[in-house]
């Protein structure tokens, strides 16, 4: 069942590609893919990976390549999101992953954050927060 | 001739250690144990099949020809016996036979299976599938050379009525007509008009009894009726166009798939909140991943779950409509 649902999101997404990502199997390997998530204009994008195993019945187990400076993102690449964890259904998608992931960057949770510092100067120096955010994109996002 | 109860019991004997060494993986052996139990006891259907599995497993070249003879040898046993209809309805597809006969076999198959709740019904769904699948292609290939003979045909059909119409050899035609008076005269007009539609005839006949004294009016009616010709042949351009789309591979609508498996339903439940999932797609989340439904996470257990018949017969009549579709089932 895996592999004809994986192929099935795969035909959707060339078809049909959500806005701000694009995504595919690294190489001809359909359970491991390779994502290019980004935020608003001008704001972090970021290259991230997926092990899509037993899937639909476990969650696709995401994380970033590229350094994101991100109350949600640590140093690893790990996402703080919870349908990648205990809120995952099998009726979400890897389109609907991403989009989530995506609006993630854009709107950061700083009240249940992965990385306190950060969270706490996207808390109370919102400005400071944004221009370092910008810089780690030009520093190590790739294109 | 009847085979004694010794016999009988032989021949049980014999289909048990077939069966064991089926299930060891030893096929050559368990066929020749069953060739043995057919002897003794030849009216026995599930021999046969039993062989017949063997073979299957085997996959030896000619495999699928043995297969076929004895799935007939045990349907005309057992006409209802599940897994000869399986049997013979897959070798009849894999040797390209009756597609038609192979699918009423799988239909009925696939019943029994139902019926029986037995697993091997995913596998009958699959043959199914193929078979419908194998038959689709030829009928929609045969759909569209049918068509494209027709549309030829009509295109020279088009050209032989206009070329008669500029060389004037239907006003020619349209007077010596009208010698035998109206009813003749209106028939070889539709006939000249290619269009043969009832207007054209119409008018011809009234012109042709007015054309005696006016052959001109007659000639300019003729002329009407090419115009309409191309006229109509646009129109019949859209009708070709329809046609084909009817054999044209497109999307199942979600509708007809499960949000999980993203595959067309084969055995559609409904959950308590009312959305419907494959049912082993909907038990495999219940056990790994929890209790609840997977779109509105309210808690359910498989005790909630009922069949969605409703669903499965919207299927097949989807199904029945869209041929192609079949090809999305295995």
């Amino acid at each position: 069942m895996a592999s004809k649902r994986i192929m099935k999101e795969l035909e959707d997404l060339k078809r049909d590609p959500p806005a701000n990502c694009s995504a595919g199997p690294v190489q001809d390997d359909l359970f491991h893919w390779q994502a290019t998530i980004m935020g608003p204009a001008d704001s972090p994008y970021a290259g991230a990976r997926a092990a899509v195993l037993d899937y639909p019945f476990k969650p696709p187990k995401v994380a970033f390549q590229t350094k994101v400076y991100h109350p949600n993102v640590n140093s690893q690449g790990s996402i703080c999101l919870d349908i990648l964890k205990d809120q995952w259904s099998p009726a979400l998608t890897i389109s609907k992953v991403l989009l989530s992931i995506s609006s993630l960057l854009t709107d950061a949770n700083p009240d249940d954050p992965l990385v306190p510092e950060i969270a706490h100067i996207y808390k109370s120096d919102r400005h400071r927060y944004e221009e370092t955010a910008r810089e780690w994109t030009r520093k190590y996002a790739m294109m | 001739m009847g085979v004694t109860a010794g016999e009988k019991r032989a021949a049980e004997e014999l289909r048990k250690e077939g069966n064991a060494l089926f299930q060891r993986g030893k096929y050559a052996a368990a066929s020749e144990r069953y060739t043995e139990a057919i002897t003794l006891d030849p009216q026995s259907a599930s021999l046969y099949v039993n062989r017949a599995l063997c073979a299957k497993k085997q996959a030896a070249p000619g495999a699928w020809e043995r297969i076929l003879e004895d799935a007939e040898r045990a349907l005309a046993r057992e006409p209802n016996h599940m897994k000869a209809n399986y049997l013979c309805g897959m070798a009849l597809r894999e040797l390209g036979g009756d597609l038609g006969r192979a699918i009423r076999l799988l239909e009925r198959a696939l019943e029994r299976a139902r019926e029986q709740d037995d697993a091997i019904k995913d596998e009958i769904w699959r043959e199914l599938a193929k078979a419908n699948d194998a038959c689709w292609r030829e009928e929609s290939a045969r759909r569209r050379s049918e068509a494209e003979a027709l549309r030829s045909q009509l295109r020279k059909l088009a050209a032989v009525a206009a070329a008669v119409s500029s060389t004037g050899g239907l006003s020619q035609q349209e007077s010596s007509g009208s010698e035998d008076r109206d009813g003749a005269g209106a028939s070889s007009g539709a006939q000249a008009g290619g269009g043969g539609t009832d207007m054209s005839a119409r008018k011809a006949e009234g012109s042709s009894s007015a054309g005696a004294q006016e052959p001109g009016s007659a000639a300019a009616g003729v002329a009407g009726s090419a115009g309409a010709a191309e006229v109509n042949w646009v129109a019949l351009d859209r009708v070709f166009e329809r046609a084909a789309r009817a054999d044209t591979r497109g999307e199942v609508p979600s509708a007809f798939t499960c949000p999980l498996t993203m595959e067309v339903f084969r055995d559609p439940v409904v959950s308590k909140s009312g959305h419907t999932y494959e049912r082993a797609a909907l038990t495999e989340h219940i056990a790994k991943v929890g209790g609840w439904d997977p779109i509105t996470r309210i808690p359910m257990t498989l005790a909630d779950v009922r069949p969605n018949i409703s669903m499965r017969t919207a299927v097949s009549v989807y199904l029945e409509e869209h041929g192609w579709a079949w090809h999305e089932c295995y």
